[in-house]
């Protein structure tokens, strides 16, 4: 079995099959036909985009009222709490 | 008006103890619990693209460096329970904050590894097992604790981040591999996960709402549930079976059928993953059409975890978790009864809908009925039970293959199983356990002990 037996599985968070990962990039390159360096450029950019943007909007709505509220309480001992 | 959408209403836009007004708080948790899966999934997954490189860069086959995957798979699976265990002890948001430093630093190590030995530890032992104290075990515990009656579809949106993961991190590491090296690749992968993902849960991630004086769902108090009619003021944080230690809920029935149920989900998707392109060999189909197959069933499983995550909180999540299990036997049907390619597809359709479905589901109902005492313990070893039940599997399927020379066999045996799991989850009776229809009192809450009538 050999190579079968521990082939990479695409479920919850195994490792990609390298053939599926393949074949996207593939598709990927004859669907838009840019340059290797433009496509990490704008996965990169949606990767960051995507924290930074809910960072942003977090702070926009107002200081954490964490700050306020004993923040850290709960983290001190969970098993007692109901 | 419909009382759902007036939930809906009330938990997107709500006022804060504060007087602000804006989206619920708990959705910018979910939204940095998306990301850290996204990180920690994706770069897991990402693992697939490096094997040619380290063939050649190694000198070792394709098994060998196949093995730190599995030894991963194995790793992540064990460690869910021990996660889960500390994020009861000292909250999700800590579990989460370290883990995923663990992870950036396991994933940044990766770039400087020697041999495949180094990637066997690094990847198997570190970056795998870091990975389950994000995904789902602390994840889920800390969703549960800001959502009651929006459980799943939070959970969905979290889960959610493990497809996107797969969408935009994987082909981030192909392109990144083509532009420069892979251990230029994994540097930026393990820089991603230390810059972005570590201080946006430190900002945003908080275990529990009563941190920041909220309550679950953003809710002024928890005096709603599933059905109409004025209810009394119940607890939240507990649940119907709640147990005083956790070993206490392995004394009632739906504890066993979820793991059971969900044990059988690890089996029958990982005999899928692992086998589904060789069983297309033995059809006369290309590894490149069957990955393609496969590739549709990954994208269709984002749309149909997002569908049953938000129908979920609107009946009985029992019903849909058992619905999943009976579509995808259909699914593994299909492959013994059609033949090749119309199967290939069919399959890649019909089981895409189910694939990750049973994640919220199951974490969600979990909580449901045992409350947030031990949550992060039960969803440890639920989980645990899905991640060894897919390994042992993968051999099972394996040996079987070379015994009977035909997949059916195998094929066949998981159609059942998935019967007998969508069995077990119909059978649960969520009505009688789950806190959405079952109030819990003050005293049962303060004391945690097991519930005599519901336990049998």
């Amino acid at each position: 079995m050999g190579t079968a037996l521990f082939r990479f599985v695409l479920h919850h968070s195994e490792a990609v099959d390298p053939t599926l990962a393949r074949w996207l990039r593939d598709e990927i390159d004859h669907l838009l036909g840019l340059p290797t360096a433009a496509y990490v450029g704008l996965l990169g950019a949606a990767i960051v985009a995507f924290p930074l943007g809910l960072l942003w909007m977090a702070r926009r709505r107002g200081p954490n009222p964490g700050a306020q509220a004993g923040e850290g309480s709960r983290d001190r001992g969970q098993r007692g709490a109901p | 008006m419909d009382r759902h959408l007036l939930d809906r209403l009330r938990s997107v836009s709500r006022s804060e103890p504060d007087g602000r007004r804006g989206a619920f708080y708990g959705w910018y948790v979910v939204g940095a619990l998306f990301f850290a899966t996204f990180l920690g999934v994706g770069t897991r997954q990402g693992f697939g693209v490096f094997v040619e490189s380290w063939e050649r860069d190694f000198g070792v086959s394709v098994g060998t460096i196949s093995a730190a995957a599995a030894v991963g798979w194995v790793g992540n699976g064990l460690s869910q329970p021990l996660f889960g265990r500390l994020t009861d002890a000292f909250g999700g948001r800590r579990v989460l904050v370290a883990s995923t430093v663990a992870m950036g630093l396991g994933t940044v190590a990766m770039a400087g590894a020697q041999n495949v030995f180094a990637l066997l530890v690094l990847y198997g032992f570190v970056v795998s097992a870091a990975g389950g104290g994000v995904f789902p075990t602390p994840a889920a515990a800390v969703v549960s604790r800001w959502f009651q009656r929006r459980r799943g579809t939070a959970m969905s949106f979290v889960t959610f981040g493990g497809s996107a993961g797969g969408i935009v991190l994987v082909p981030f590491a192909a392109y990144l591999l083509l532009a420069t090296d892979w251990r230029v690749a994994w540097l930026a992968m393990g820089g991603l996960v230390l810059a972005l993902g570590v201080p946006l849960l430190l900002a945003i991630v908080r275990s529990d709402p009563g941190e920041l004086g909220l309550q679950a769902d953003g809710d002024d108090h928890h005096d709603e549930r599933v059905g109409a009619g004025p209810r009394p003021a119940v607890h939240a944080q507990t649940g119907p079976l709640v147990a005083r230690e956790w070993p206490d809920s392995f004394r009632t029935s739906p504890i066993w059928q979820l793991s059971l149920a969900y044990g059988v989900c690890g089996v029958t998707t990982a005999m899928a993953s692992v086998h589904y392109v060789r069983w297309a060999a033995t059809e006369g189909i290309s590894p490149g059409t069957a990955a393609l197959a496969f590739g549709l069933l990954s994208a269709i499983n984002g749309a149909g975890l997002l569908t049953v995550g938000a129908i979920s909180d609107r009946m009985q999540r029992k019903n849909l978790l058992g619905g999943v299990y009976l579509v995808r036997a259909v699914a593994f049907v299909m492959l013994v009864a059609l033949p090749g390619v119309p199967a290939l597809w069919t399959f890649a359709v019909i089981g895409g809908m189910s694939w990750l479905a049973t994640v919220p589901l199951t974490t969600s109902l979990t909580a449901d009925v045992y409350g947030l005492r031990h949550i992060g313990t039960l969803n440890g070893l639920v989980t645990m039970a899905h991640q060894l039940g897919g390994a042992a599997a993968v051999l099972v399927a394996g040996f079987a293959f070379d015994r009977f020379g035909t997949y059916d066999v195998s094929f066949l045996a998981a159609a059942a199983l998935l019967v007998v799991a969508g069995l077990l989850s119909l059978t649960i009776r969520e009505r009688a356990y789950s806190t959405r229809f079952q109030p819990v009192t003050a005293e049962a809450a303060a004391t945690g002990r097991s519930y005599p009538t519901a336990a049998s």
